[in-house]
């Protein structure tokens, strides 16, 4: 549903001839250096930015209307810090006049392995790594059908992160949400991503299934950033 | 010189976060500091830099976010000579192009305001900042949290060389067990508020004593995990 | 900083209370007691047409303060919406604001303000519609600069992406950044109204006799500037002390919001 979509920069451009498709109940990673273009993608995706050719659409239309959820990548801007978290985290329960299931923000607690007393605190009286779980639980609240994530697990320690994870999963499975994820970290894009797009200067340099990416990547980047992963431990592949 | 500070404890909201902590840091020592996400790291962080600095020790602090170092209604330019002054050197004396080229940074505007550059790009401009003077001591708190693995390769790269001229030591926060086996010697490990074990790295990574230790050792991969 | 608030206090008690506590009336002529020098009877001494002087500084308080606080809230008023059109309203929008108002500062505020009261007659009308339509443009570069850096930050985008009405988004999201920053803008504004309506009265454009206005006490002082001179100081003295008060509450104000607003 993203089709050879081009975003000018003022020197070079943002993003180039990228095409991708999200489809629900499927995780898409993208992996990419500092300035790739992945956050650009994110905005482009969400109509944030107007891309300057290509088209971009949910069902034929644009992809505002289905209400999507963001997690953006620093973790306390996703708050207002006047407001407690758990107001913030209410907006799209308010805003979109839901009724939540009993337990459900229990539930969503218990799997991000946040205290529920957390919520009542001000953005600035948490830790990063809470602020940021903080901001995936009210991404994962309404239940809406598209989630783009922009490297939701920086912040989070070893333990944590799998934790997150797999909530994250668990609930795609149930709910069946189209998702997008950010990442640094390749491990976390082969063990959670079932394709994994590899962006690289604005253009999408490798999109492959997630298992036959950590196997045999096709170009020599992509070697290299699949061997930097092994390097630091995050990724491990059976020979 | 060490660095010694006794009895670090934090309140708030009427909850003890950080139990009285005592530490230690010898010249040139590298330290990680690890945990589970809000076990005190980087309150542990603020607090040590307060002591230190009410100690009369020149101290630079990377904060976790880089807001809080950046005010948003400044321009880049504004606080780098900010930065410049504050360790007594005339503006425009700081050898910037050499840090940002380093850092991979040069191509920021510097006449934005922290809000137009990226996050990854703030963090590496804070750090830019710390790196001006000659400090007896570096906390870094998560510092390459927003960086890709080869940015954040060249960053370490970056600092270790900095570490080994000026004689800086370093605290190093971070999640990351890959980059703490890598670049620090002796690694404390913090659960509820309290350090819970510290020792050699690779004897933490290997032989975990406590419980903590034992399940961010066990964490470290992706696949280990049923999925 | 306690200090600064016992200044303010006592100013603002001054033009509340002041009158009823004067020991005069501000308007009542005496012709034969006309310059008299301060004394027991009159403390200040009084002015040409034998008013008392300590009983017309407080009055003129309550015009210098009053017209002061509503015209400070008028151009907070106008500057507040422009600057947020600029911020808001897209590329076109912002670009037609922000040079209207670089024309509107390129004039000397206050010489503006001359040619429209004297365009307009003089009178109290005509001096609020002058300082108010000269002393927007700074709150809008403030609300812009705000609106701007407000717009991008992620609990705004995420507010409007999962649909919340925009009049709760300006509620929750723009109004607390706006607040802080606009009443620092806001205290040094009300100080230049001050001075602007002082002026304008010595220019005798503003408010009219009888009514006692520093400015245009000033004025009538002018003209027995050598047989009496400390006429003129008092009122000159009561534009310079107020201006310093509420430009020092300023200050304070601003150091206090600064430490609330760096976190820990
Ligand atoms: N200002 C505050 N008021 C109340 N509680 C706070 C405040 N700051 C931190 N805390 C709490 O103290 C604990 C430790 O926070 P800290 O930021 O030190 O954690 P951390 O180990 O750095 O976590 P992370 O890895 O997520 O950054 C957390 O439970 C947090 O919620
Ligand atoms: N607000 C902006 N205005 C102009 N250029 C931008 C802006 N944000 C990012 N860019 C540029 O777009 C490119 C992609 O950035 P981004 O999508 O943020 O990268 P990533 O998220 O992969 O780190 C970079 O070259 C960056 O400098
Ligand atoms: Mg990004
Ligand atoms: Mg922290």
């Amino acid at each position: 549903m993203v089709s050879n979509v081009r975003v000018k920069g003022r020197n070079r451009d943002r993003l180039r001839d990228v095409s991708l498709a999200l489809s629900a109940g499927r995780t898409l990673a993208v992996v990419g250096e500092s300035g790739a273009g992945k956050s650009t993608l994110i905005a482009a995706i969400l109509g944030l930015l107007k891309p300057s050719e290509g088209t971009i659409s949910w069902n034929g239309a644009p992809t505002r209307a289905v209400r999507p959820a963001l997690v953006i990548q620093e973790p306390r801007a996703a708050f207002n810090p006047v407001l407690s978290l758990r107001r913030s985290i209410m907006e799209p329960v308010v805003a979109q006049g839901i009724v939540l299931t009993e337990g459900r923000l229990q539930r969503l607690c218990a799997g991000l392995e946040l205290p529920e007393e957390v919520l009542d605190r001000r953005p600035g009286e948490v830790s990063i790594g809470q602020a940021q779980r903080a901001g995936i639980l009210r991404a994962l609240i309404a239940a809406p059908p598209l989630i783009l994530f922009d490297e939701p697990l920086s912040a989070l320690d070893a333990v944590t992160q799998k934790h997150t994870a797999r909530l994250i999963f668990d609930l795609q499975k149930e709910e069946g949400f189209a998702a997008l994820i950010v990442t640094h970290d390749l491990g976390y894009a082969v063990a959670y991503g079932d394709q994994i797009a590899v962006l690289k200067a604005g253009r999408i340099e490798e999109i492959a299934d997630a298992d036959v990416f950590a196997i045999n990547p096709r170009s020599d980047y992509c070697c290299s950033l699949r061997d930097a992963a092994i390097a630091l431990g995050s990724l491990e592949v059976a020979a | 010189m060490t660095l010694k500070a006794t009895g670090l404890s934090a309140v708030r909201l009427g909850r003890t976060i950080l139990h009285p902590t005592s530490l230690e840091i010898e010249p040139r020592g590298r330290i990680g500091l690890v945990g589970v996400s809000g076990s005190g790291k980087s309150t542990l962080g603020h607090v040590l830099v307060d002591d230190l600095k009410a100690q009369g020790a020149s101290v630079a602090h990377v904060p976790q976010s880089p807001a809080e170092a950046l005010d948003p209604l400044r321009s880049m330019a504004f606080h780098w000579r900010e930065a410049e002054v504050a360790v007594g050197l005339v503006p425009g004396a700081a050898d910037q192009a050499g840090l940002f080229q380093a850092l991979r940074i040069e191509g920021g505007d510097l006449r934005k305001r922290p809000w137009g550059w990226s996050r990854g790009m703030q963090q590496r401009f804070v750090m830019a900042m710390a790196l001006i003077g000659s400090p007896d001591l570096i906390v870094l708190d998560e510092p390459t949290s927003a960086l890709d693995p080869v940015v954040a390769a060249a960053t370490m790269e970056l600092l270790s060389t900095f570490l080994d001229d000026k004689e800086t030591s370093m605290i190093l926060i971070t999640h990351d067990l890959g980059l703490a086996a890598r670049w620090v010697d002796r690694l404390m490990v913090m659960d509820a508020g309290r350090l819970v074990e510290q020792g050699r790295t690779a004897d933490i990574l290997e032989r975990p004593q406590t419980r903590s230790a034992k399940a961010l050792s066990a964490h470290r991969n992706w696949l280990a995990l049923p999925c | 900083m306690r200090s600064v608030l016992v200044l303010a206090t006592v100013m603002v008690l001054l033009a509340g209370l002041g009158p009823a506590l004067a020991p005069y009336d501000p308007t009542t002529i005496n012709i034969p007691k006309r310059l008299s020098p301060p004394g027991a009877e009159f403390l200040l001494g009084t002015d040409a047409m034998g008013r008392d002087i300590l009983s017309r500084l407080p009055h003129g308080a309550r015009w210098s303060l009053g017209l002061a606080f509503l015209i400070s809230a008028i151009s907070l008023g106008i500057g507040t919406d422009i600057g947020l059109v600029a911020a808001l309203g897209g590329k076109t929008a912002d670009w037609v604001v922000m040079r209207a108002t670089d024309t509107f500062l390129a004039f000397p505020e206050l010489v503006a303000a001359i040619v429209i009261a004297g365009l307009m007659g003089a009178g109290t009308w005509s001096l609020i519609f002058a300082l108010s339509v000269t002393g927007w443009m700074r709150y809008a570069r403030v609300a812009r600069g705000i609106g701007l850096s407000v717009r991008s930050r992620g609990y705004v985008v995420q507010a409007r992406l999962v649909g919340m009405p925009s009049w709760s988004i300006a509620r929750w999201h723009y109004l607390p950044s706006l607040i802080l920053s606009l009443t620092v803008v806001w205290t040094g504004m009300f100080a230049r109204a001050i001075l602007g309506i002082s002026a304008l009265g010595f220019l005798g454009f503003g408010v009219q006799p009888p009514n006692p206005e520093w400015g245009s006490m000033l004025l009538d002082a002018r003209v027995h500037l050598r047989s009496t001179p400390l006429q003129m100081v008092w009122p000159g003295l009561a534009v310079v002390v107020c201006v310093l008060a509420i430009n020092l509450t300023g200050d304070a104000l601003r150091d206090v919001l600064a430490d609330r607003d760096t976190p820990e």
